[in-house]
């Protein structure tokens, strides 16, 4: 081919090329669009999927969140009053990241990583402490109770939820490893620790009261 | 209505002895005797049909006895049903040709309405059922197909181009290239992603990068251009290796000890072995391997490291192990001197960090951090403070140090908007022309509309990983996706940034298109990366869709 032929052939393939790519940046941008919309359509039609379940509000529902509303729980993630987090519960004296979650067979997994913790069904769950949340689970953040309602169904061998701390929950079942994870003595002796202090708290109560009378 | 009108309007006086008065009193209802009448004939009437009905059954049964008695008069049973069959045809006919034409129509009427309502209803749920299908599917599309075909379409059209360029001859080497390239992209586009994990239009896009790097890289020197097509092999690989290593590991903490300390070996070896070339010293010569650049191989354990560590662990102690690694490959980088590559890993360790914990002080500390290193650098190396005085005034030495610079800005000046064409301009004038500045040739021979597009197709792959890391169910796979676009789109921002003086000049390749086996092996395991977790995605999402009902 002549050195002249290959100047117009090669200039051409110049305007074909910049064709080629604006066809393929087009095409790319097509692509991802219905795919978007396949996906938006898809989660209206399902809304349970890519989700491990709800929080459900049921008290402390303040502006920007009402009561009754559900908040999906990924199956991974962090739970707190800060926008970045999965899922975000701006409610009075909740903190930006109250906890991290997780999900798990056997339920989910949640650990408390501010001092304040929280409280599954009444029962306390301090900072560096592992819950396990089964469905039906009552979550007390801050000023939010929430509910908890699970899509799949968790391995909570038919007894309904169970809302204990991981090292508690293994110690009950006798598998306490010594690790960390106290004993059945160790269980017994804790709560008697915890009835006692209870007690001290009733009798100095008592006794202000009795001061406060003698007072009067 | 009226009769309660009539007798409560008042309430009716009652005489002393309790009785109702007789003008208040309700006129009892006289029995009308036509009643009477019509209550007889009913009775007559019923006994008449009695009659009827038991003679009429007396006859029947007459005739059964006496079919009985007859053989020939006997059917049998499959006769009878066929026949019954036909007489509800026929009925069903009858009815529809005797009903009168009005109350018909009201009845087809009442009958399309609901029909619709069930079709509609149906067609709804089909199309939500199609959906679910599309989405699960891994099936490949028109789009993916289209591209796919475009890019055999560039590289024919470029390889032939560059195989008849010597007047007299023809290049048999560029259509071997040719045989070989095309069906490659096109069966790892249209055919992999069926068996293995791998996202369909982030392999036809990088692909379509890899195939203009290799056409541009034969024009400007065809050795160069056939090793990159031997890289390009290598390198699609070890894509699928990994790929699959993230689709389908449950487990990563050995892998991630493994990679860290793989990543500081292959970080201290150019410092031991290596050679000092350009400045730094971050090349190492294998005696099978030839030579390579460890801190591109390194890049992927950093990623990793990070986010294992930064996804199972959300304090900032906990996080340590990864921060120190990143620490450890920055110092060991600064002691290269290569400080383009340090550059990335450091602005990606912060992107990732800022992704994993939110912390905005802390990411703001490290930036300040950053800035801080980077002026520590500027006053401890002379060949920095070179590249910023070229960066802001080129012209000040335009035959030593800011040659580099003028010649890119030249080149990309010269194509126009359209370029000169394929194997046309003067590239080789540019000195590092097959790696750092090869954006630089594509504008001048492809123009600067094929260039901006080129960045289009960085952003929109850049774009599709990451609404593959947004359905990443687990943040350990969102963290590692993230790391990854934050390397490419770090990478490419900088080196595009150096060649049209927008930036200092780093010295850092450009991915998928500079000459380099680390370079590009190293891309394309980041890809890899994606597609794995494309796949894990899309588990998980078929798993949700196939088992829920909407």
């Amino acid at each position: 081919m002549t050195r002249a032929w290959y100047q117009v052939l090669s200039l051409g393939f110049g305007y074909i090329s910049a064709a080629i790519i604006a066809a393929v940046v087009l095409l790319s941008l097509r692509k991802s669009a219905s795919d978007r919309a396949l996906w938006r359509r898809v989660r209206r039609d399902l809304p349970q999927a890519g989700a491990a379940g709800v929080f459900k509000v049921m008290a402390g529902g303040g502006r920007r969140i009402a009561a009754g509303q559900e908040i999906r729980v990924p199956y991974e993630g962090t739970m707190g009053s800060s926008h970045s987090c999965d899922v975000h519960i701006p409610v009075r004296r909740v903190h930006l990241r109250s906890a991290f979650f997780w999900m798990e067979k056997d339920g989910l997994h949640m650990v408390a990583l501010h001092r304040d913790g929280f409280e599954v069904d009444d029962v306390p769950v301090e900072p560096g402490d592992e819950a396990v949340l089964g469905d039906g689970a009552i979550l007390r953040v801050g000023e939010a109770k929430l509910a908890l309602r699970l899509y799949k169904t968790v391995g909570s061998d038919g007894n309904g939820p169970y809302v204990t701390s991981a090292r508690r929950s293994k110690a009950q079942q006798g598998k306490g490893d010594g690790i960390g994870a106290p004993g059945r003595g160790e269980m017994r002796r804790e709560k008697k620790l915890k009835h006692l202090q209870e007690e001290k708290t009733d009798k100095r109560r008592a006794r202000g009261k009795e001061a406060e009378k003698g007072r009067r | 209505m009226a009769f309660k009108q009539e007798t409560f309007k008042a309430r009716p006086k009652r005489t002393s002895d309790g009785a109702v008065s007789a003008k208040y009193k309700r006129a009892a209802p006289e029995k009308e005797p036509a009643e009477k009448k019509s209550s007889e004939k009913r009775f007559l009437e019923k006994n008449a049909l009695e009659k009827k009905n038991t003679e009429k059954k007396t006859a029947s049964k007459i005739s059964a006895e006496k079919r009985i008695n007859n053989p020939e008069k006997q059917k049998p049973a499959a006769k009878k049903a066929e026949e019954k069959k036909t007489a509800a045809k026929k009925a069903t006919v009858r009815r529809a040709v005797m009903a009168d034409p009005k109350t018909a129509n009201r009845a087809k009427r009442e009958s399309r309405q609901t029909p619709v309502r069930m079709r509609r209803d149906r067609a709804r749920a089909e199309a939500a059922m199609r959906d679910r299908r599309r989405a699960v599917s891994r099936g490949i599309d028109m789009s993916v197909t289209l591209i796919a075909l475009l890019t055999a379409l560039f590289l024919a059209g470029g390889l032939l181009l560059c195989a008849v360029r010597v007047e007299g001859s023809v290049d048999m080497r560029a259509l071997r290239l040719l045989a070989a390239m095309a069906p490659l992209t096109l069966m790892t586009t249209l055919v992999l992603p069926r068996f293995l994990p791998i996202e369909p239009l982030m392999m036809a896009l990088s692909n379509f990068l890899c195939s203009v790097g290799v056409v541009i890289l034969y024009t400007v020197s065809p050795e160069r251009g056939v090793r990159q097509t031997n890289f390009y092999i290598m390198g699609l690989a070890a894509m699928i290796m990994v790929s699959m290593i993230v689709s389908k590991m449950r487990r990563f903490r050995g892998l991630t000890w493994l990679a860290m300390i793989l990543g500081i070996g292959a970080l201290v070896m150019p410092l031991v072995f290596g050679e000092w070339n350009n400045g730094a010293k971050n090349w190492v010569e294998l005696p099978l391997l030839g030579s390579f650049q460890p801190s591109e191989l390194v890049k992927l354990s950093l990623v990793l490291a990070m986010a294992y560590y930064f996804s199972a662990h959300r304090t900032v102690l906990q996080m340590m192990p990864a921060i120190l690694f990143a620490g450890a490959c920055l110092l060991l980088l600064m002691l290269q001197r290569d400080l383009g590559t340090a550059l990335i890993y450091y602005a990606a360790t912060l992107v990732m960090f800022y992704v994993a914990c939110g912390n905005v002080p802390l990411t703001v500390i490290g930036l300040g951090g950053g800035a801080a290193a980077a002026m520590l650098g500027y006053k401890m190396f002379a060949h920095v403070k070179v590249r910023v005085a070229m960066w802001r005034n080129p012209w000040s030495d335009p035959l030593d140090k800011g040659y580099q610079i003028i010649q890119a800005l030249l080149a990309i000046g010269s194509g126009g908007l359209f370029g000169l064409g394929i194997g046309q301009g003067t590239p080789e004038k540019i000195p590092a022309y097959y790696n750092d500045f090869i954006f630089a040739v594509i504008c001048e021979q492809l123009g600067l509309v094929f260039g901006l597009l080129i960045i289009a197709v960085y952003v929109l792959l850049a774009l599709r990983g990451v609404s593959v890391i947004s359905r990443s169910r687990r943040s350990f796979d969102m963290l590692l996706g993230c790391g990854v676009l934050a390397m490419l789109v770090i990478q490419m921002f900088m080196i595009v940034g150096g060649v049209i003086k927008m930036l200092p000049l780093t010295g850092v390749t450009m991915p998928m298109l500079s000459y380099g086996g680390s370079s590009l092996i190293s891309c394309l395991m980041m890809v890899g990366i994606l597609h794995g977790i494309s796949a894990r995605a899309q588990e998980n999402m078929e798993e949700d869709v196939l088992s829920r009902r909407g």
